[in-house]
């Protein structure tokens, strides 16, 4: 009698898993085929790019830009920020992050611990506050840098973000709520802009597709004329509905960006990167 | 505070009236401090609620300080714009959480 009832727990168990599980991967892969779809002529590796992958006209100018990249500096910044920092107990960033190489692929993960998504930047003033160390703003200057010179070192190296347990699939489904809510007096959720009119027209700017837009940043935006950490651009597009934005690492934010990175699975990581 | 769709809009129906007869009834000496913490009150909660409008705090900031100059009408006016943002907002986070689900592209 006592297997019995054991085996019935533990098939239980599994199928709970099993259906679990099923959701975030059939979403995953109903997302990507949408954007396949729509951009049969896009390779599928090229999403990474952005708008660049869809318009050859900015591609040509993107291009032009990358032979200079704006970014450069921040990369070098990042480095010596990365190296040369010591804290008050004489560590360094690499107590917490070895030599700083290949960093990148191991960002946005769930912490079953603490119970929350721990992003890279996230991670880099946990690093500083461990160590007495004041946290560094969170969307623009030094840990930008710092957070641009990373990733610099994981270029090639492919998203890997993984969905597993009860808790992390409830951030995961609170960062596809965040995305897919209409938000702020004109009434426009990231799907509406991102999804259904990638590829048109805003005003001045192509509108770019989700799927691999995490893999470029922190950017160098023309606009910002200086490098921003990917929940600046969050920050940016919330205002642009007119919705009120959050602050760099809010729960809503980095759930987002859990649930954006785990859609853009297996493509190559570049940051950092320079658009518009 | 947490307000249903139902008792949101039921208040702010009711509190509509009451703000339009304090302004019609005595322009000069409504109470302005109690409206406007109600206002703020319903600003707060489309925030705890993720759906606040970026220009509503600002909005009302500025409702304040025409108010102190003595600008009445324009700190009103100010007022009633906050007052409809925010319920605006209330009124899309209500609607959000039965719709948003209805775009998971499946
Ligand atoms: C009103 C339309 C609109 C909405 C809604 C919107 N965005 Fe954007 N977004 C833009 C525009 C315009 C750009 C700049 C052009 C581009 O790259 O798409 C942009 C750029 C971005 C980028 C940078 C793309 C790159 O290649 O570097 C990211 C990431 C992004 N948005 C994420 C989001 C998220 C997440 C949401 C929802 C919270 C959202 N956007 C909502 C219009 C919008």
């Amino acid at each position: 009698m006592k297997k019995l009832v054991f085996l019935i727990t533990g098939l239980t168990v599994a199928l709970y898993g099993t259906i679990l599980f099923a959701e975030p991967e059939a979403e995953q892969a109903a997302f990507k085929s949408y954007f396949h779809n729509k951009f049969p002529d896009v390779d599928k590796p090229d999403f990474i790019n952005g708008v660049y992958a869809l318009d050859s006209n900015a591609r040509e100018q993107w291009m032009e830009i990358e032979e200079f990249p704006p970014y450069e500096i921040a990369i070098d910044e990042g480095e010596a920020l990365f190296n040369n920092t010591r804290f008050t107990d004489g560590k360094s960033y690499s107590h917490c992050f070895g030599t700083g190489q290949h960093l990148r692929k191991k960002y946005p993960y769930f912490d079953k611990e603490r119970t929350q998504v721990v992003t890279m930047e996230l991670a880099i003033n946990d690093c500083r506050e461990k160590h007495g160390a004041k946290p560094l703003k969170y969307k623009i200057g030094d840990l930008a840098k710092i957070s641009a010179y990373l990733s610099y070192h994981s270029r090639g190296d492919v998203i890997d973000v993984i969905v597993s347990g009860p808790a992390a699939i409830q951030a995961y489904n609170k960062g596809k709520e965040y995305y897919y809510t209409k938000r702020g007096q004109l009434n426009f959720a990231c799907v509406d802009c991102h999804v259904s009119s990638a590829g048109k027209r805003l005003r001045t700017e192509i509108l770019s597709p989700s799927l691999g837009h995490v893999s470029h940043f922190p950017v160098y935006r023309l606009k910002w004329g200086s490098i921003g950490t990917l929940h600046r651009r969050f920050s940016g597009c919330n205002s642009q509905v007119r919705a009120k934005s959050q602050p760099g690492q809010s729960e809503d934010y980095r759930n987002l960006e859990f649930f954006l990175s785990y859609m853009s699975n297996d493509l190559e990581f570049n940051g950092p990167g320079v658009r518009r | 505070m947490t307000i249903s769709i139902f008792s949101t809009s039921k208040l702010s129906i009711f509190g509509l009236c009451v703000f339009a007869l304090n302004v019609t009834a005595n322009p000069t000496n409504p109470d302005f401090n109690a409206l406007w913490l109600e206002v703020d009150s319903f600003r707060k909660e489309a925030g705890i609620q993720g759906h606040e409008w970026r220009d509503t705090a600002k909005i009302l900031l500025g409702a304040r300080k025409e108010f102190k100059v003595g600008n009445n009408e324009k700190a009103f006016v100010l007022l009633s714009k906050a007052r409809a943002e925010s319920i605006a907002a209330l009124a899309q986070a209500a609607r959000e959480k039965k719709s948003w689900e209805r775009r998971v592209i499946k």
